[in-house]
């Protein structure tokens, strides 16, 4: 026998000494043809103890039902409930108040007498609301599973309700969101690519938090009430009640946001939390528009601060074509402002300043390329995020670009 | 797999999928010598194949409403099973860089090798093997059935055989290598 097939045997008879071992290695980092010898015979090895086990297969099959039973009759009964469910047709209710309040009504009693502890489930869902498992849409239906990796996408006009068996938590999907339901290692993880959520999230296991991953920053969170929306921009985190830890993707400094607080995280951004502030008496007005840099600091250009109403922009004389436009707001804080533009309602949606048409932090993003001839742009601010709360009157800017 | 186990198990599926729980213990033994040797020859030292088959099948069972009848129920499992080994591959990667888990990560990265290179060339090792096996003169079988199925060990095998330890060693190595190379020329054969 040669010095490897020595070695090797020892190895896979369990007698290889450390200083074997080493020598073994070495043989194997100079020559990749021994290094699948080598894998071969072990893992061949590995293979051989299964295809030659004298055990009677029944132990392993009785092992998988053993666990199957064992792991509760709500495991086995939220399967089949599951699998007895989606064999029959189902109702639709409607989205209407009353028909919402019995389908979550009557969702929450077949939820808490079926589901797998812990599972994710579509309680409600409005026109629009699709999930994607995948990469394939599945009925996105009220009383729904949702597994693990499955997206859940609100495209349309109405939102989603998303509750986990055996427990109070919900999570309400605005219109214009996408996440991801995930569960890593028995944590709940959602994954926010954009829009909002509001979470009443139940108390967690101690040392698994739920844990909300948004494009910029990320929430963990024990048990509390709380807002997040995520844009390409930022991604704001209210807290109603409890206290939530978010932390920053880019440099991972973390802050602990109180209960009645809110707090940025974003390129231009700062994470301190700041009390929310009460809701005005009045609605939120738009005081004006600018022409500023795309670029960072986005700052306004000269001569074209205040933008009025038939205003001529000529492309040529800026002195630069990476152009945004900011509207100005009072109070220079808001919930949201909305653009419509180039005939579409929702051009883009702002939810921390400075507010402006292209969703571009300056990094990413759109850029905005206006084509010579007449535009105009309606904004509308709103007190609360994604054009909720209450409505400010919405304003025109009429413009002309020439070249 | 014979024809008629096969019918056995799909029609196992179908009861399972219509509520019946008790008739997947049919479907787990149908296929789970299979599996079992397939995750085998994926795991390196370090990680219980048989843990993962065993976690492959109940997270079938809770998948099966995704299965679609009539379609390739094993290429399913496999397909959850290959997840899970890769899963455990990552975890052994990254605690074996250190250089006294060099030979760990030889097989490891032989096994994420394998996992790349197409849903079943895995399986067609294993079969090759078993086929080879079964080509082996049954006191050789014998042999490595001692050895891998009952583990005994070295100086058992010797004192059952009336061989010294290194008989008994360098028999086995051999015996190893020719099932290797017994393998090597199957898949060569199939793939000529």
């Amino acid at each position: 026998m040669e010095r490897f097939d020595t070695l090797a045997s020892e190895y896979l008879d369990g007698s290889l000494s450390p200083a074997e071992a080493q020598e073994l290695a070495a043989l194997l980092e100079a020559d990749p043809e021994r290094r699948r010898a080598f894998a071969d015979l072990v893992r061949q090895g590995r293979a051989l103890a299964r295809v030659l086990d004298s055990r009677p297969p029944e132990d392993f099959a009785r092992g998988v039902m053993k666990e199957i039973e064992e792991n509760g009759g709500p495991f086995v009964a939220g399967v089949m409930g599951e699998i007895r469910s989606s064999a029959r047709p189902r109702r639709r209710p409607g989205w209407t108040a009353a028909g919402l309040a019995a389908a979550v009504a009557g969702a929450l009693v077949i939820w808490a007498t079926v589901r797998v502890p812990g599972s994710a489930e579509l309680l409600q869902t409005g026109p629009g609301v699709a999930v994607v498992r995948g990469g394939v849409t599945v009925p996105a239906r009220p009383g729904a599973v949702l597994h693990n990796g499955d997206r859940v996408r609100s495209a349309g006009t109405g939102g989603a309700v998303i509750g986990y068996a055996g427990e109070e938590t919900r999570l309400e999907i605005e219109a214009g969101t996408e996440l991801r339901i995930l569960s890593e290692g028995g944590r709940k993880v959602i994954e926010l690519a954009r829009g909002e959520i509001r979470a009443r999230v139940a108390p967690q296991p101690s040392g698994r938090p739920m844990l909300i991953r948004a494009p910029h920053a990320r929430a963990e969170v024990l048990g509390t009430r709380l807002k997040l929306s995520a844009t390409d921009e930022a991604t704001r985190l209210e807290v109603e009640e409890g206290r939530v830890r978010l932390v920053r993707e880019e440099d991972g400094r973390s802050v602990i946001v109180p209960p009645r607080h809110f707090t940025l995280a974003g390129p231009e951004a700062g994470l301190d939390p700041e009390p929310v502030p009460p809701s005005p008496a009045v609605p939120p007005r738009i005081v004006g528009f600018s022409l500023i840099h795309l670029d960072a600091p986005r700052r306004p250009i000269p001569g074209f601060e205040d933008l009025r109403d038939g205003a001529v922009l000529s492309l040529s004389r800026l002195p630069t074509r990476r152009i945004n436009l900011q509207v100005h707001t009072d109070p220079p804080h808001v919930g949201s402002v909305r653009f419509a533009y180039r005939g579409r309602d929702n051009f883009n949606t702002e939810l921390i300043r400075p507010y402006t048409l292209v969703p571009n932090d300056g990094r990413r993003g759109p850029v905005w390329n206006p084509e010579p001839g007449p535009h105009s742009v309606t904004v509308t601010p709103f007190t609360g995020t994604y054009g909720n709360g209450i409505r400010g009157e919405s304003r025109t800017l009429r413009f002309t670009v020439t070249e | 797999m014979d024809p008629e186990a096969l019918s056995d198990a799909e029609e196992a599926i179908r009861r399972v999928r219509e509520g019946r729980a008790e008739a997947y213990e049919t479907v787990v033994r149908a296929f789970q010598a299979r599996l079992r040797a397939s995750v085998a020859y994926l795991s390196p030292p370090g990680v219980d194949a048989d843990e993962i088959a065993h976690r492959t099948f109940v997270e079938a069972f809770r998948r099966i409403d995704e299965y679609r009848p009539g379609t390739h129920f094993y290429a399913w499992l496999s397909a959850i099973a290959r997840a899970l080994v890769r899963g455990e591959l990552r975890r052994i990667r990254r605690e074996a860089v250190r250089r006294e888990r060099y030979l760990e990560r030889v097989v490891t990265e032989a096994a994420e090798a394998d996992l790349e290179g197409g849903d079943d060339l895995v399986e067609r090792r294993v079969r090759a093997l078993q086929e080879c096996l079964g080509r082996l003169p049954a006191e050789l079988r014998e042999l490595l059935q001692m050895r891998y199925s009952r583990d005994a060990s070295i100086a058992e095998i010797a004192r059952r055989t009336g061989r010294s330890g290194t008989a008994v060693k360098v028999r086995l190595f051999d015996l190893r290598r020719r099932l290797r190379d017994c393998v090597d020329r199957r898949l060569a054969w199939e793939r000529a």
